[in-house]
């Protein structure tokens, strides 16, 4: 059941009205026997290994917490089983090819397995939840006691798919707080799931039409067109995954919860380590928490700090998904925030420098800079295999012959099958995606940098722009269901 | 004396209860205080005026209708087989016979005619049968007139009724119409109702289906689909404003654009897009080519799949079928087009995993049909002497099958007195009611 699915508008409202009028104790059962529905919908026998999960790290974590002597042992043994299920059903196939292209040497090779592995969806956001669970009460956070509460906590159906990655200190003790009905966080609830949608439905499924179309065909673009859809594919993953965000963290509104933010005009960030601090915020924290840091983190002098960062990324690359593709895309941010390191480094010690980097040409050069750094990592991100990135990137810095003509998209007849007036109203959208932004947190009262700030009467507004954006969704749904593109990980 | 009480003076506790009895201040679920959703709450909330608004712009688009004039042609839609048909019945003027059918029927035919004609035929874009008009000159000295094969890929009856009550229109109404039915067109399992076809879902943007309603969406959520579209003008209209607003936007951008950039070769179709168009139910031009003298012995052992659509009777789905059946014959007879109901051969392999109970039922129904409608039926497994060398797989003909269809047909249409006479009569063509 997708988000932008008309199973979804109807799943959740029902599972809302439910919950409020349900008494309070019953409420967590309530919840999570919907999660496991919505769970379900996908593939049945999914649920047998989340159950199967939970039920494993519930015992783990009391038995951590338990445990004098040996603690470690229980944590690593614990850890152990969830990366191996996560390794097996993600990478089982990964492994075993790359394992085969090295036996190749001696003519030797492993075959695949007799079943087939289906990747079970959200495995990686849930184990990812259940690690950094084990680690925190290894930590001393005290366990979670009450069974259906914990297994609550990684099935929760708005953040099950595809995250945000909850921390268990700020979930489970939202399970004990008796919450009210709230009109506030009711429309704060709705309209985050309408702009959700309309990011996911007008802008991304609008743009990937003419991505999907062009990027696999490197020596039909020019150079231009290449970077064109690169930042037409950055803005389509933004608009596609923060929009899955805004549905979950709306969803969730509605049932009287917060999830993390996991987004902040990451497009805005003056530099690549801003831009993490801005992008998958909920990500890039849990690797800081229990990867960066356990691997030592920046303690020990610039060359182990890099080598951790280069580390982190390059598993936050493999965590995307099971190839070299993704690998080389984690190990481009590495090399990429080791650069960047290496640069503040530089900078603190120069105080020309220092004023040099604190002009406002300098942050908006160091936005377009970031932007583009980020769009070249997205190659590998995008094509499936390493020889087409490879012909991209040639055609990208001008390493291979010139198309003589570039792509105009509007003279375009193929993306015109698929999705004619969204993409050529694209630009139009673009614009008012961006003044609706600018409305959207005016009138909500949020402060926005370098914009004057209107009247509070302008909240009357509100409603309008809430219309205007179903009518709008109304307008342009498309016909079927186009997935998210974090669903695949 | 007793005293009456005295008159009490409304405490500050009444008003907050008689507050909350009107729905604005909070109630208790489970001893924890909710606000209620009375209307004052609701009054306040922005979603509610929002959706206000919604609702406010849907009856003034309802009552002004913007798009009313927009053709219906113009919208954007999948290139599908009943796209392409469509593009080319309404290029005939007034034809005399349409074949009306499944791919049982489109295949044979299209792939005789390219045998007749000596040369290829591109199916997509050629859709007119002059074998059929060969062989009723044959019969009746100095016919003229054109004939048309409609037969659409999956096609249902209800198909069929959506094509002659939306094509079959001034100008394009034929004198015959011969509903060529195998027992799959009346009880296919792999739809979840009429509604949900391909052909079903492009020919009501022709008119006006809500009298279809009941026997259309036959299963709940196409039918909130289609009340969701008949009642929110945003949604109806969707296919309108992306039309018009997205060429809008074309003729302003196109030109800056092509000052810097010149269509590409993206506007040229590779094969694979072609081989890629047809999986998402397009169809591309230049695919589907008969050619004349093909080799016709091989054989596509398609019996897994023949096996799985009778393995279960589709009792429903027959009898729906049938419903629209009757509109279809109706239909036609209103329309002054005279309807000839042919069934269509099976092969000797297929016959064999049809239940008999299954099969009696599709022939006793066109024999019913015939007679309560008077109309002319023919059945091709009495009249013709098919054998596997006729089929390429469990049910579908090659050319030799399309040719003693479309020889019975023409025969039939020549014996029969009612058709003949249509086909013979000097006066135009029927000028159709709608």
């Amino acid at each position: 059941m997708l988000f932008n699915s008309a199973a979804y508008l109807v799943f959740l409202p029902v599972v809302v009205a439910i919950y409020w009028f349900m008494p309070f104790r019953y409420r967590t059962a309530f919840l999570l026997f919907a999660s496991y529905v919505f769970y379900m919908t996908w593939k049945p026998i999914y649920l047998v290994l989340i159950v199967a999960l939970t039920a494993f790290n519930y015992f783990a974590g009391i038995a951590i917490e338990k445990q004098k002597e040996q603690r470690k042992l229980v944590l690593i043994g614990a850890l152990a089983a969830n990366i191996l299920t996560l390794a097996y059903f993600k990478y089982a196939y990964f492994a075993i090819d790359a394992t085969n292209s090295v036996l190749a040497i001696a003519g030797r090779k492993i075959s695949y397995p007799l079943h087939e592995i289906i990747l079970p969806l959200g495995i990686s956001f849930f184990v990812f939840e259940f690690i950094h669970y084990l680690v925190d009460v290894y930590k001393g956070s005290p366990a979670v006691k009450a069974p259906l509460e914990f297994a609550l906590f990684p099935s929760f159906f708005p953040t099950q798919i595809a995250g945000p990655i909850k921390r268990f200190q700020d979930f489970v003790p939202q399970l004990h707080k008796p919450a009210k009905i709230n009109l506030k966080d009711f429309d704060e609830g709705v309209e985050l799931i309408l702009w959700g949608l309309f990011k996911k439905v007008i802008v991304a499924d609008s743009v990937a039409v003419v991505i999907d179309k062009c990027m696999p065909h490197p020596e039909m673009l020019s150079t231009f067109d290449c970077w064109s859809l690169l930042w037409a594919f950055a803005i389509q993953v933004y608009f596609d995954f923060s929009g899955y965000t805004d549905i979950a963290r709306g969803s969730a509104a509605l049932l009287g919860f917060k999830v993390p933010l996991n987004f902040n005009l990451p497009f805005l960030a003056g530099s690549i380590t801003e831009y993490w601090r801005r992008w998958h915020i909920s990500l890039s924290l849990w690797l800081r928490d229990y990867l960066f840091f356990p691997l030592g983190g920046s303690k020990h002098g610039t060359m182990a700090t890099l080598r951790n960062v280069m580390i982190t990324f390059t598993l936050a690359g493999l965590w995307h998904g099971a190839g070299l593709n993704y690998i080389i895309f984690g190990a481009m941010h590495g090399l990429w925030l080791n650069l960047n390191r290496l640069w503040r480094i530089q900078v603190e010690k120069s105080t020309t420098l220092l004023k040099l980097t604190e002009t406002k040409v300098f942050h908006c050069f160091g936005v377009l800079l970031t932007f583009n750094c980020l769009a070249v990592t997205l190659v590998t991100f995008r094509l499936p295999s390493m020889e087409l990135s490879g012909r991209y990137f040639q055609k990208l810095l001008l390493l291979s012959p010139q198309t003589a003509n570039s792509v105009n998209p509007w003279a375009m007849t193929i993306p015109s099958i698929e999705g004619p007036a969204n993409f050529a109203l694209f630009p139009v959208i673009l614009i008012s995606i961006v003044i609706g932004h600018l409305i959207s947190n005016q009138i909500q009262g949020k402060s926005q940098p370098g914009v004057l700030p209107l009247p509070k009467s302008l909240q009357a507004l509100r409603p309008a722009y809430l219309a205007a954006m179903a009518i709008l969704l109304l307008l342009f749904a498309p016909d079927g269901t186009p997935s998210f593109v974090y669903f695949q990980f | 004396m007793p005293s009456s009480p005295p008159p009490t003076l409304p405490t500050k506790v009444d008003s907050e209860n008689k507050k909350r009895a009107l729905g604005a201040g909070p109630v208790s679920i489970d001893g924890i205080a909710q606000p209620a959703l009375g209307i004052n709450v609701v009054l306040k909330s922005k979603v509610f005026q929002a959706a206000a608004l919604v609702v406010l712009a849907n009856l003034l688009l309802v009552v002004t209708n913007p798009f009313k004039g927009v053709d219906p042609d113009s919208l954007p839609t999948l290139k599908s087989w009943v796209f392409w048909t469509t593009q080319d019945y309404r290029q005939e003027v007034n034809p005399k016979v349409v074949l009306l059918g499944s791919s049982l029927l489109m295949n044979s035919v299209w792939m005789q005619e390219a045998e007749h004609l000596q040369k290829n035929v591109d199916i997509v874009v050629n859709r007119r049968t002059r074998y059929l008009e060969s062989v009723i000159s044959k019969y009746i000295k100095g016919y003229e007139g054109t004939c048309f094969n409609f037969g659409l890929p999956g096609s249902m009856v209800s198909d069929d009724y959506m094509i002659a009550r939306t094509q079959f229109d001034k100008g394009h109404t034929p004198k015959v119409m011969v509903l060529c039915l195998g027992p799959r067109d009346l009880m296919d399992t792999s739809f979840s109702c009429a509604g949900a076809t391909t052909a079903f879902k492009y020919l009501e943007r022709f008119t006006d289906t809500k009298d279809l309603l009941d026997i259309a969406y036959t299963s709940a959520w196409p039918k909130i689909n289609f009340m969701l579209r008949e009642y929110i003008y945003f949604v109806d209209k969707k296919y309108h404003s992306q039309s018009v607003l997205g060429e809008q936007a074309k003729g302003a951008l196109n030109p800056v654009f092509a000052k810097v950039a010149a269509p590409s070769a993206f506007n040229v179709k590779t094969d694979f897009d072609k081989q890629f168009a047809f999986y998402r139910s397009e169809v591309e031009k230049g695919v589907f080519i008969a050619k004349p003298n093909a080799q016709t012995d091989s054989f596509y052992d398609n019996g897994k799949d023949w096996k799985k659509r009778f393995k279960n009777s589709n009792d429903e789905m027959f009898d729906n079928q049938k419903i629209w059946l009757n509109k279809c014959l109706s239909e036609a007879k209103a329309k002054g087009i005279i309807p000839v109901l042919v069934n269509m051969p099976v092969s000797e392999l297929g016959i064999k995993y049809i239940p008999p109970q299954v099969y009696k039922r599709h022939v006793d129904t066109l024999i019913e049909m015939s007679a309560k409608y008077d109309c002319p039926y023919v059945d091709t497994m009495k009249e013709g002497k098919f054998d596997m060398k006729d089929f390429s797989d469990y049910g579908h003909m090659d050319a030799s099958g399309g040719k003693k269809i479309v020889d019975i047909v023409g025969r039939t249409l020549a014996a029969d007195p009612r058709t003949r006479a249509a086909l013979t009569s000097p006066a135009a063509a029927n000028e159709g009611s709608n």
